[in-house]
């Protein structure tokens, strides 16, 4: 680890160096000087930096958590870009060592034109991080319970959760429709509805109440080894939808506290919350969940003795519908961001001058708050001597009893 | 999360105890090893770059200075079709090892001490102007929260007309483009005495080369009076005008008694 630290660390001074010097194409070294005192101290501090940040980015590749899902979908995309230039140069030197490699690959995975002249194209196995929909690596535990429409101030917002036709745009700026398709099979789908059903989150209308082109869509992304996440396409449905982002803009991000000044006699203690399945927790009215209506048509008599199971469906043909919000539904984040911060809001929890905001300055602390849809986070400037005293967590206790100081 | 000093929230990592801010490293040191990939291999779809672009941008917002280090990868592929290979630039590659080279560094050193100096630049190509001042700490920390959150894009002319322009003085010949003169009357004189007595503080003032206002004394009238309306408000006018740089006000050297006529 030490010779890759100094490798990387002599890279650093070059390219540093070379950038300085205006990138130049060639560089002769007349003399060399000795390291000056401050040279020293500065290459001390950049290696003790760099030893810090190759400790801490050791680990397994479930540390990457979201991220390992689009990774994976980059090294998929740069391995078919590997078999496509090793491809490529077989032809261009047939008995070169690389063409017995590439002898040994399957033709099918091979790159399209590779050896007719036109350009070489490289299609990814899929066309984004979109994922099959698993039943079983999707989790759905409890049953919707939060009642938002006591939480939404905003009338427009509250009209739109209620009802969701109250947030269409007239009829004649409605574009085209490109329909949503659901990426799993039709088994694998009841499968999925079943589970919904388990918990509450799934009813049924007859197919005349919906309207095939603007049916949804479903797919998933990855979550993390276990799990995935369950994504609804409302694509047509957004489409004819007015965008409300009142509340969206109020997201925080983790890169708005680089403004954050830490003195040499404070530190900082941090607290978090994130909430498990939050948009699946959200109680909707039927004319809601009619939004989220599926592609698939199925007999009534399928849902026969299920939860969402009524004898006005005997006979039908019926789509089902998500009963609760879905991530992926135009205005779920403004309904999310918005009722949360109402509620934390009233029970006193989200101070408006200590939440960070994007766009917004940056609160004078010491406490930031800042929320993200379903991460709450607080974090808090105290006294080193606190800290190390009795310990970050019981100083946070501390830390809110006294006198709230200004920089 | 309670009362940790080290975590990863809201996609950040963050270090309580030595101030740090940053991507999670574990993500950067992947995205390292991607990189180092595509720039062994040569080539490049329009489709991966943007996507890795994309995660690079977000592990710079966490050091924004560092996306001086950008600009071809921006523009790499623009005339390929998404899925089509093309063979990167060495232009884009030095760009792409760039960011390698410097992934250990891109964090945010909460702890580093606020400027105590304010500098100001222009954007112009020719001629730049930078000036600075000194400025309190706390000053610095409240400009920078509440520095504008939101940028704009500002052109700048570039072409060779833009260049020429630049150099000559361009459309700001035009009188009706000209640069308006500040309102601002600037600094008439450096000092002016009230109650002047004989001037010797306004004399060695002058004969120090500086420009020194004639000053208000009791003896000259009422014009020298400050009891008078005229004189106070003309005082008033010129410490509002802003046009004296320092004023000496040194009350008569007599008995405030009430015998004494006029009263003070």
């Amino acid at each position: 680890m030490r010779s890759i630290i100094r490798e990387h660390l002599r890279v650093f001074v070059c390219i540093s160096n070379w950038l300085v010097l205006g990138r130049p194409k060639s560089f002769t070294l007349n003399f060399r000087q000795p390291h000056s005192a401050a040279q020293r101290a500065m290459l001390s501090s950049l290696e003790q930096s760099l030893r810090l940040w190759y400790r801490l980015a050791s680990g397994h590749s479930s540390g990457l958590e979201r991220a390992y899902g689009k990774f994976t979908h980059l090294h998929d995309h740069l391995s078919r870009l590997e078999t496509a230039t090793s491809q490529v140069r077989s032809h261009l030197d047939p008995y070169g060592r690389s063409s017995f490699s590439s002898s040994k690959e399957k033709p099918d995975e091979g790159p399209s034109g590779a050896s007719s002249g036109k350009p070489v194209m490289c299609k990814a196995s899929q066309a984004s991080t979109a994922l099959q929909v698993e039943p079983d690596r999707l989790v759905f535990e409890h049953p919707p319970s939060f009642h938002a429409e006591g939480y939404i101030a905003d009338p427009l917002l509250k009209s739109g959760f209620l009802n969701p036709a109250h947030l269409r745009a007239p009829k004649e700026d409605w574009p085209k429709v490109r329909p949503a398709r659901v990426m799993c099979s039709r088994d694998r789908l009841l499968a999925l509805f079943k589970k919904w059903d388990n918990v509450g989150s799934f009813s049924i209308i007859p197919v005349s109440e919906s309207e095939v082109k603007y049916r949804c869509g479903l797919f998933a992304v990855y979550k993390n080894e276990e799990k995935d996440r369950q994504i609804l396409n409302p694509i047509p449905e957004n489409g004819r939808a007015i965008p409300v982002n009142g509340s969206t803009t109020s997201l925080a991000h983790g890169t708005l506290l680089c403004g954050l000044y830490l003195p040499p006699h404070e530190e900082l203690v941090i607290s978090a919350d994130d909430l498990e399945d939050f948009y699946h927790s959200y109680v909707v009215p039927q004319a809601h969940a009619a939004r989220n209506h599926i592609h698939g048509v199925f007999e009534s008599s399928v849902f026969e003795g299920w939860n969402c199971w009524d004898s006005k469906f005997v006979g039908k043909m019926v789509v089902g519908c998500f009963n609760t919000l879905a991530m992926g539904t135009s205005f779920a984040v403004e309904v999310a961001q918005h009722s949360h911060t109402t509620l934390l809001q009233r029970e006193g929890c989200l101070i408006p001058t200590e939440q960070v905001k994007y766009r917004s300055p940056l609160p004078r602390g010491p406490v930031y708050q800042l929320l993200c849809i379903d991460d709450f986070c607080v974090l808090q400037r105290l006294p080193k001597e606190l800290c190390q005293s009795v310990g970050p967590h019981r100083a946070i206790r501390l830390g809110f009893v006294l006198p709230r100081r200004r920089l | 999360m309670r009362g940790s000093q080290f975590g990863t929230v809201l996609g950040s990592e963050i270090d309580g105890k030595r101030g740090l801010i940053n991507a999670p490293r574990i993500r950067t040191l992947t995205l390292c090893q991607l990189t180092l990939s595509v720039v062994r291999l040569g080539w490049a779809t329009r489709k991966l770059l943007e996507s890795m672009v994309g995660c690079w941008i977000f592990v710079l917002l966490f050091r924004r200075p560092l996306f001086a280090l950008i600009s071809e990868l921006f523009h790499e592929g623009s005339q390929s079709k998404e899925d089509e290979a093309f063979q990167l630039s060495v232009g884009a590659k030095q760009e792409l090892l760039l960011l390698v080279g410097f992934a250990g560094f891109v964090s945010t050193n909460l702890r580093a001490a606020p400027s105590d100096r304010l500098f100001a630049s222009d954007a112009s190509l020719q001629g730049a102007g930078l000036c600075s001042s000194v400025i309190s700490r706390f000053a610095t920390l409240e400009l920078c929260r509440v520095a504008e959150q939101r940028g704009y894009y500002t052109r700048v002319d570039t072409s060779t007309l833009g260049a020429f322009d630049a150099r000559t003085g361009g459309i700001f010949k035009d009188p009706d483009f000209s640069i308006p003169k500040v309102l601002h009357e600037g600094y008439l004189w450096d000092f002016c005495e009230v109650f002047r007595g004989s001037g010797i503080l306004s004399h060695c003032h002058r004969e120090a080369g500086l420009r020194v206002h004639q000053g208000f004394e009791l003896q000259t009238g009422s014009t020298g009076n400050i009891l008078e309306c005229s004189t106070m408000l003309r005082i008033v006018g010129l410490i509002c005008r802003r046009v004296i740089r320092c004023f000496h006000v040194a009350p008569v050297c007599c008995t405030f008694g009430t015998l004494r006529k006029p009263r003070l």
